[in-house]
């Protein structure tokens, strides 16, 4: 009986000290949801110039660089999976990894070969705990993204984009890189504090839009595409000069153009993870009480149930003594 | 007295915004001052350089720039860097620490020299 109450307090001790730490992570990723989100903000400007150049760019010169034009026979695919690197998030990594699935599946099926880079120790523990081949990864800022975070994945990909598959089989080509077609996304979008939806995405080749009279909605900064605004007689547009060429500038700007939009998408997804962390630990914290109070409620009936015994007790062996007694 | 609205944005945040008289920056192919009504231009700025833009109000801010672009109308200009510093934010020992630990022999240590070099003459600070 008593061994009972032990272990009940015990209990209750340990999800008391349970309750304080997700409490603490709790009130954690509520602060760091709202400062991702004001990064999203700050970083829209850069994100909505850089378009607004690109596209005037893309009007004025012509629209072959190789981060825009549609490869023939697309051979390989990169994905890049977006994950954290930390788990208590609920389902943030099983939705992103889903979601990617989905989209390696989709990609089989057109006949590409999907090539992994992975952000985020879940992805990569995900993939390797499979024993599929990770391209390239990078982990440890999940949660507060850099900009130079984003610009070295940029780098990466760019290259292996641009390097294309001039290769045979598993034989790097010429260029001694295994290069790639396609650039995919999968990252979560953060609609509010209540929805976030993993969402697949292509980064290159780059959708243009011939926007001819109609004015394109402004959609979340990820979403931006480039615009080529076709020179109609009736609305005459600026002539720009160019310094240096434009396809030297179209070089220099689009694996920039590529880093912002990434970075954009690293910090939605930043804040899409502490806030699917702040709602786990929140049903944790919720759970942690509901256990308290249970075994709260167990240990004082046992505590009860002991001290009644204890009086039983007592009252049987006076009661032993008085009769014993009354017999001498 | 003509002015024109300039920004200054880099990839985080947005920098500095306003009317501005004249913008001083440096390109891959050279110098260039901005007045208003200058011709639409889009340049590429020199890896790591230094901006200078004088308001209206006569105040010049100055602020070193990498990875930068410069978006030209005639009435807007618009600075796009990958980071950029206000030249009272710079961090002068920071840089010059960094300027003598890079290694110009390789490519990023170059990069990182350029960019405290950037930084040191923004904040005025440069050995001459």
């Amino acid at each position: 009986m008593a061994a009972q109450i032990r272990v009940l307090r015990r209990r209750i001790r340990s999800t008391q000290s349970i309750k304080k730490i997700t409490r603490a992570m709790e009130l954690i990723a509520t602060s760091r949801i709202a400062k991702a989100r004001a990064r999203v903000d700050a970083s829209r400007p850069y994100a909505e110039q850089i378009t607004a150049v690109l596209s005037e760019l893309a009007s004025n010169s012509a629209l072959d660089h190789p981060l825009l034009v549609e490869r023939e026979s697309p051979k390989r695919a990169a994905v890049l999976v977006v994950t954290s690197d930390r788990g208590q998030c609920g389902g943030y990594n099983v939705n992103v990894l889903k979601e990617a699935e989905q989209l390696q599946q989709l990609l089989r099926d057109q006949g590409k070969e999907p090539v992994l880079y992975v952000v985020g120790r879940k992805g990569l523990s995900y993939y390797r705990f499979r024993r599929r081949a990770i391209e390239a990864s990078w982990s440890g800022f999940s949660e507060q993204p850099n900009y130079s975070d984003a610009a070295e994945v940029a780098r990466t990909l760019v290259a292996a984009f641009l390097a294309g598959t001039d290769d045979e089989g598993d034989d790097p080509g010429a260029d001694g890189v295994r290069g790639v077609d396609e650039l995919h996304l999968v990252y979560t979008q953060f609609k509010n504090m209540v929805t976030q939806t993993p969402q697949a995405r292509r980064m290159a080749p780059l959708e243009v839009e011939y926007a001819a009279d109609t004015v394109a909605a402004p959609g979340s900064v990820v979403e931006e595409r480039v615009e080529a605004i076709r020179t109609a007689p009736d609305q005459p547009r600026p002539l720009y000069e160019f310094e240096p060429s434009p396809d030297t500038l179209f070089d220099a700007l689009l694996p920039r153009y590529i880093g912002a939009r990434l970075f954009a998408a690293l910090l939605e997804s930043a804040a899409s993870e502490s806030a699917a962390r702040q709602r786990a630990m929140k049903a944790a914290t919720d759970n942690a009480n509901e256990l308290i109070r249970t075994l709260t409620l167990e240990a004082n009936q046992a505590r009860q149930a002991q001290i009644t015994q204890e009086i039983s007790e007592i009252v049987g062996g006076a009661d032993a003594l008085v009769s014993a007694g009354s017999e001498n | 007295m003509a002015e024109m609205t300039v920004e200054l944005v880099a990839v985080e945040r947005r920098i500095w915004s306003g009317s501005a008289s004249f913008v001083l920056a440096r390109t891959t192919v050279g110098e260039i001052g901005v007045l208003p009504g200058h011709e639409p231009t889009l340049a590429q700025l020199e890896e790591a350089g230094v901006v200078r833009v004088d308001g209206t109000d006569g105040t010049s801010t100055t602020l070193a720039v990498q990875g930068g672009f410069l978006a030209i109308t005639p009435d807007t200009v618009t600075v796009l860097a990958e980071y950029a510093e206000l030249a009272d934010e710079i961090d002068v020992a920071a840089a010059r620490a960094e300027l003598e630990r890079a290694d110009r022999s390789d490519p990023d240590g170059a990069v990182s020299a350029a960019w405290a070099g950037a930084r040191l003459k923004a904040a005025g600070a440069a050995e001459h």
